[in-house]
């Protein structure tokens, strides 16, 4: 029995298994939705759910959300602070639900709690390199992607963070707005630009080991 | 180089960014469990009440159970549902299918154009997906089951009680109130709903259909739901309906006259959703051929319908014999 691939770009699939022999793509989409499908008003549901005290509904908008709000501490704090900060987000956002009018809105507020819990960690703390993020010689590989990250996180905030859900998170474009509440032609504009001057920064760097 | 790959990894891919994708999705977020174990978040408005009347010791056993029901439901991953049988075209060179599969929440499930396959869930129903669909797994827990139906066909047996299973598409979403039902959705996002057995409510932009079994009905994007109709209604009767609800301002009075014209007893099913979507100079017209077929409870007074109160055109609707409005009723007081 063929599989039919479908149409790929719209949905980006982790963990997918295709069952050859069922004729049927089982796709485990944990942390995607495809944006051609009704998921805003989805999300809106959920979060109107979460604020009625749902933890179910709470607990689906992380697995939604959950890439986002990495990514964003990722473009701006150590790699080994991250998984941390996420909690953090998250329970400040589940503290702070009930205060939130707009369900529409719950991506940019989200988004907009992450980053200054980013901050936060900033001024609590002197900016140095984790040790975690300092490169081992015998994970090059693992080296490689923290130097890259590391030039990511150079760019202006706009480009890293979404370079970062795009590259990081294997994010679309068009998930991106839809996760981070800004609009296709700003994030468009964002990965153009940003992947221009991140060329240019990989092509100074000196040749890695 | 066009940035399209960039953009949504359509065109040619770029080797520069597929080689930074590979890189650095090593270090995306691999979705550890939410951990929440001493916290209790401020409770809605609406449940302070509880709090500040609890006797103190029930008041710490809340606290604890609150807590402890966070971190429960906060840590549980829902069942899934069984992908229980698969018909289709088979190649030779293709071993024999296992028997079953499993979606879990958050699970898409994608059938190519030869492909059907059903899903079961044994509180809930089975639902057979039909070729070329797509349809994902939202929620499946006591109370409520939602699939979403982002495209292709749809045919569903619940069994669960009424007002717990969902449909998402693009353009409307149906509730299940007792029923077997098929339902369509094509590439645009546009669905078509017909009722086999029992009845399902469609809802979106304010707009809700009741369909009963033996009626189909549209819903379209951006616009909800459209007006159910019978599907052995006269062709003429169809048209008119298409007209006064597609079709140029202009038409759409003679449209109206010629459905009222033609308009079966069993019509009264169309005039009375009508009720609620016509302007006031027709709704008039529609209540008083819909008096002739079906008359209204005496308790039903005409002002009242033409003013659009709930409480008289439910009374009607029940007395239409098409099916009890109390399970619609408790699923939107759910929400």
């Amino acid at each position: 029995m063929r599989v039919n691939t479908g149409r790929g770009p719209a949905v980006f699939l982790t963990g997918m298994s295709v069952d050859l022999a069922l004729g049927i793509r089982q796709s485990r989409v944990v942390d995607r939705v495809p944006v051609e499908t009704a998921t805003s008003a989805y999300d809106c549901g959920l979060v109107r759910a979460a604020q009625e005290g749902d933890r179910d509904a709470f607990g689906l908008l992380y697995q939604l959300y959950g890439p986002m709000v990495h990514g964003v501490l990722l473009a701006r704090v150590p790699y080994g602070e991250v998984d941390d900060l996420v909690q953090d987000v998250f329970l400040t956002a589940l503290q702070r639900l009930p205060m939130l009018r707009a369900a529409a809105a719950f991506p940019a507020w989200l988004a907009s709690i992450a980053r200054n819990r980013a901050t936060d960690y900033h001024r609590r703390r002197p900016i140095t390199a984790d040790p975690a993020d300092l490169p081992a010689p015998d994970r090059q590989e693992h080296a490689e992607a923290l130097s890259v990250l590391a030039a990511i996180r150079t760019l202006p905030a706009a480009y890293r963070e979404t370079l970062t859900l795009r590259f990081v998170e294997g994010m679309s474009g068009p998930e991106i707005a839809a996760r981070t509440g800004l609009t296709p032609g700003s994030v468009r504009v964002n990965l153009h630009r940003g992947m221009m001057q991140l060329r240019e920064k990989l092509k100074r760097r000196p040749e890695q080991p | 180089m066009s940035d399209d790959y960039l953009w949504d990894r359509s065109g040619q891919a770029d080797p520069d960014l597929a080689r930074l994708e590979q890189l650095l999705g090593t270090l995306g977020h691999r979705a550890p469990m939410l951990d929440l174990p001493s916290v209790v978040p401020p409770l809605p408005a609406s449940r302070v009440w509880f709090a500040r009347i609890a006797l103190p010791l029930t008041l710490a056993a809340t606290i604890v159970l609150l807590v402890g029901s966070t971190w429960a439901s906060l840590r549980t991953r829902p069942a899934g549902w069984t992908v229980e049988r698969i018909q289709g075209a088979s190649s030779t060179d293709t071993p024999r299918p296992p028997s079953h599969a499993r979606v879990g929440i958050n699970d898409w499930l994608e059938t190519d154009a030869r492909t059907t396959a059903r899903l079961r869930a044994d509180q809930v129903g089975l639902i057979e997906i039909g070729p070329g669909s797509r349809v994902r797994l939202l929620v499946t827990r006591d109370g409520e089951h939602r699939l979403a139906l982002a495209r292709g066909i749809l045919k569903a047996q619940i069994w669960a009680p009424p007002g717990q299973f969902y449909v998402d598409t693009p353009s409307a979403t149906a509730i299940d109130l007792g029923c077997s039902y098929t339902l369509e959705v094509d590439a645009k996002g546009a669905a078509v709903l017909h009722v086999t057995s029992g009845w399902v409510g469609l809802e979106a932009k304010g707009l809700r259909s009741l369909v009963p079994s033996g009626a189909v009905c549209e819903t379209r994007p951006g616009q909800g739901p459209a007006t159910p109709h019978f599907e052995d209604a006269g062709a003429v009767f169809s048209s008119a309906l298409a007209d006064l609800e597609k079709g140029p301002v202009k038409a759409r009075e003679r449209a109206l006259d010629t459905l009222l014209h033609e308009a079966r007893r069993r019509d009264a099913l169309t005039l009375w959703h009508l009720l609620a979507r016509v302007d006031r100079s027709s709704v008039e017209r529609v209540y008083d051929r819909l008096v002739a077929l079906a008359p209204p409870p005496p308790s039903v007074r005409r002002e009242a319908v033409l003013d659009g109160d709930r409480a008289a055109l439910d009374a009607w609707w029940n007395a239409l014999g098409l099916g009890e409005m109390t399970w619609f009723r408790i699923w939107k007081a759910r929400e």
